[in-house]
């Protein structure tokens, strides 16, 4: 079983909440793993989100490893 | 004679030379809102010998819980030289520069290319896209800052050959939809320490120093206090398009939404541009009227209606004007109004 524990930032906390946790039986890719969320979270299909895990930025298609991630949209007040 | 920049000098990464170096340097900071008032008087009091300010609004009541240049007799009155008036009491040795227009992909290379570091302070993608590709074919660093309620995000972008802004967050269409500091609030001092990071990045782009925040986007939340950095590299394909694109900044048909994902139909207001003789007729709660021929005469404040998704009977008229009017919250469907019609039919909308 994979575990991911999410730490949400910006808007995503509250669409999504601060943290969750979810489990599944294969490991996801960005792509997937957004996709997976939004349909418990339908609000994450009109953001743009990036997933970031051991500090590092993944690619959209790079494999999230069980573990820890940050999911954060770009902001855009000034 | 004692120096005024004396406990700088005694920094021994700047010295006498580091010193000198900020004063023959040329800083921009575009927008001069919460976060450029927050930056402004740190380049100044630390003797940036030229800064350019740029910003075409003039100040609104709203603005002062923030905006702290600013004083409630200015209400009113052009942001840029109610900032210089303020800055220039500061620091007299500062050469300040006004520019009381916006930049737009028509002056955006020739100005950035007057100077040596650029700060977005705005508060549009739009803006930061731009600045970003002129940045890239003028090979200047600038450095990014925004917000989100009691959050904030700064990076340094295009120093030495570091990522860009498009190789972290790439243009992506639902960025538009994101809401604004005015639709959802801003926490003042949040915007003074995003604010004061960014002079601080140009600050140390300026005297060439390690630790800069190229390849990191450093995230801060005021309330819950905590602070984390990640690190994104760069991507020399997008770098390379910008560099032969034949424009600068947000795409003008960027402005199309795409209906294929599943997106919230009713957190848009449908305009139909259609004249009133032309079938079929649309009738549906979010589908409003108003004919193309009309709008001159009635003087549609567009930037104050909220998203907005303009359409006609094949695309072509709601994409002319939706490309025209280049603002954030108005884009177009080149569906047909039957097609449209029978979208937000199926999604229940």
């Amino acid at each position: 079983m994979i575990t991911y524990q999410i730490k949400c930032f910006g808007m995503l906390a509250e669409v999504i909440g601060e943290q969750i946790t979810i489990e599944c039986n294969t490991e996801y890719s960005v792509d997937e793993l957004i996709k997976y969320l939004s349909k418990d979270y339908p609000k994450l299909q009109a953001i743009p989100v990036k997933v970031a895990q051991n500090d590092q930025l993944l690619d959209d298609s790079a494999i999230v490893l069980s573990g820890t991630l940050s999911m954060f949209p770009p902001f855009s007040g000034g | 004679m004692i120096n005024r920049y004396d406990r700088h000098i005694k920094l021994e990464s700047f010295g006498e030379s580091g010193q000198q170096l900020l004063k023959e340097s040329k800083v921009l900071v575009v927008g001069v809102g919460g976060l450029g008032c927050a930056a402004l008087p740190y380049l100044v009091s630390s003797g940036v010998g030229t800064i350019g300010l740029m910003d075409a609004d003039r100040v609104d009541k709203t603005n002062l819980q923030r905006q702290i240049l600013f004083s409630e007799k200015e209400i009113g009155l052009p942001k840029v030289s109610c900032a210089i008036n303020r800055l220039s009491k500061l620091n007299t040795e500062v050469n300040l520069i006004s520019y009381t227009f916006d930049l737009i992909p028509e002056n955006a290379e020739e100005i950035i290319s007057q100077y040596d570091v650029i700060l977005d302070c705005t508060d549009r993608f739009e803006a930061r896209y731009l600045i970003n590709d002129a940045c890239v074919r003028q090979n200047k660093p600038w450095v990014f800052g925004a917000l989100y309620k009691f959050e904030g995000q700064v990076s340094v972008f295009n120093h030495k050959s570091g990522p860009t802004y498009r190789c972290l967050f790439p243009f992506n269409s639902k960025q538009q939809m994101l809401p604004s500091c005015s639709d959802v609030g801003v926490f003042a001092p949040a915007v003074g320490v995003v604010g004061v990071t960014q002079a601080s990045e140009a600050l140390k782009v300026l005297l060439d120093l390690d630790h800069t925040l190229s390849g990191s986007l450093w995230c801060i939340d005021l309330l819950k206090m905590n602070t984390y950095t990640i690190k994104h590299t760069k991507n020399q394909k997008a770098i390379d398009q910008i560099k032969v694109a034949n424009h600068l900044g947000v795409k003008r048909s960027d402005y199309v939404i795409d209906l294929d994902t599943e997106i919230n139909y009713e957190g848009y207001r449908w305009i139909d541009l259609r004249e009133s003789h032309e079938a079929p007729q649309i009738s549906h709660k979010l589908v409003e009227t108003l004919p193309l021929s009309t709008i001159q005469d009635k003087k549609v404040n567009w930037s104050q209606m909220g998203n907005i998704v303009l359409f006609c009977a094949s695309g072509a008229r709601a994409r002319k004007l939706a490309e025209e009017l280049q603002l954030s919250n108005v884009r177009f469907t080149d569906l047909g109004a039957e097609q449209l019609s029978r979208k937000l039919i199926k999604h229940n909308a």
